[in-house]
């Protein structure tokens, strides 16, 4: 079964994602921030992280490019999602994210981008 | 203009000129004022940062409400028979839809500061025009079954633009073909080229526009006063957004309207 990281410090976004993937197929789990992000993947192992950018303590930006950085995470596929319009000027090369979700989302297209990620070698 | 003051920081100024003329109608001097308008530029920046929080604000409680809505929607398409679900999917797939109206309009305060700052960015990429035509015109036909939408169009266009500020401008023109026609269920598009430009134009048969007013319709926040006014809600900004996103493609929005007879707007977008 493929894995899918959620992070976001919004309860509402966590709930419908996860049910959402939930309901698509994947195990999901949740984080309401990056504080110890490397931990949780290296227990959990994620196919796929769908992370928010402003998480409070952390950019998500930073943490993308942090874990791309890394030999041990770099692989693992990570989508980008927020409300914010100053992120529209960012390009994948900047973030080094592999997609950029802008909210709000239609349900149908986040289901396609996680199953065409999770399975994307 | 921006001026170094003497501490080295850069101030905004407004620098006026005016003519003086003699008795002949020459120019006898110059008269010439510089203010500073510093305080404005920050205040000016200071509402950008404003609405781009309230947009983001406003967006996040708007992806959890679509969220569940089009959750609950997939729930009731998979094993939802009963009266109960019949009744609740036709109000969920409005709120969903007005979850798209709403997101629209929070679009537009945006791009209504960025106008007025001077800096709307577009994202402008290749793509063929008469495909995104349809697709607008598509959506419209399956969100108001009601209407008509007749569509002549001349294929295989590319351009080279902001898809979704073009899409923008469509759906604006479109929305308001419809709701200023309240007695009629036609709309007629078409699309050609024309030398270095395409036409994509949008004709309805509703109120119409008085000639007094055809110009002022472009203007921000302008409302056609009387009736008008008092029967159709709108803030005024969806057409000086559209014809602003025609002019930032270096193209322009014509328009040719009588009273009581309907309105034709055509966007004229340089290839």
């Amino acid at each position: 079964m493929k894995k899918i990281l959620l992070v976001d410090d919004n309860r509402d976004n966590l709930e419908v994602l996860s049910a959402l993937f939930e309901d698509e197929g994947f195990a999901v789990k949740q984080l309401y921030n990056s504080i110890g992000i490397e931990g949780k993947i290296e227990e959990f192992c994620p196919d796929v992280i769908f992370m928010d950018v402003m998480l409070g303590a952390e950019n998500g930006t930073e943490v993308c490019v942090r874990l791309k950085e890394n030999p041990a995470t770099s692989k693992i596929k990570i989508v980008l999602m927020t409300a914010s319009n100053k992120f529209q000027t960012l390009t994948l090369e900047d973030t080094c994210a592999d997609y950029h979700l802008a909210k709000p989302f239609d349900i149908d297209d986040v289901a396609n981008i996680a199953h065409r990620l999770a399975y994307k070698h | 203009m921006r001026f170094k003051n003497t501490e080295g920081k850069y101030i905004w100024h407004l620098n006026v000129a005016s003519p003086v003329l003699d008795e002949r109608g020459k120019i006898a001097m110059w008269v010439g004022s510089t203010t500073n308008i510093q305080s404005l530029k920050e205040e000016e920046e200071r509402k950008g940062e404003f609405v781009s929080m309230l947009s983001h604000e406003l967006k996040t409680p708007v992806t959890s409400i679509k969220g569940h809505v089009q959750l609950a929607l997939r729930s009731l398409d998979r094993d939802g028979d009963s009266p109960l679900c019949a009744k609740l999917r036709p109000s969920l797939t409005r709120i969903d839809q007005l979850l798209v109206q709403l997101t629209g309009l929070i679009g537009d305060m945006l791009d209504l500061t960025r106008i007025e700052a001077g800096r709307l960015d577009l994202r402008k990429d290749s793509f063929m025009l008469d495909e995104l035509v349809s697709e607008v015109v598509e959506d419209f036909r399956l969100s108001h079954q009601q209407h008509y939408f007749h569509l002549s169009l001349e294929t295989g266009i590319q351009v080279i633009a902001d898809r979704n500020k073009i899409s923008q401008v469509l759906i604006n023109l479109i929305a308001n073909a419809i709701k200023y026609a309240p007695n009629s269920d036609v709309v007629d598009m078409a699309m050609a080229t024309m030398g270095t430009h395409v036409l994509i134009s949008v004709k309805d048969y509703g109120i119409g526009i008085e000639k007094n007013d055809q110009q002022k319709v472009f203007n921000r926040f302008y409302r056609v006063e009387g009736q008008s006014e008092l029967h159709y809600s709108g803030f005024g900004i969806g057409l000086f957004l559209a014809n602003s996103i025609i002019e930032y493609h270096g193209g322009s929005i014509s328009l040719e309207s009588v009273k009581g007879k309907g309105s034709t707007f055509t966007v004229h977008l340089p290839r």
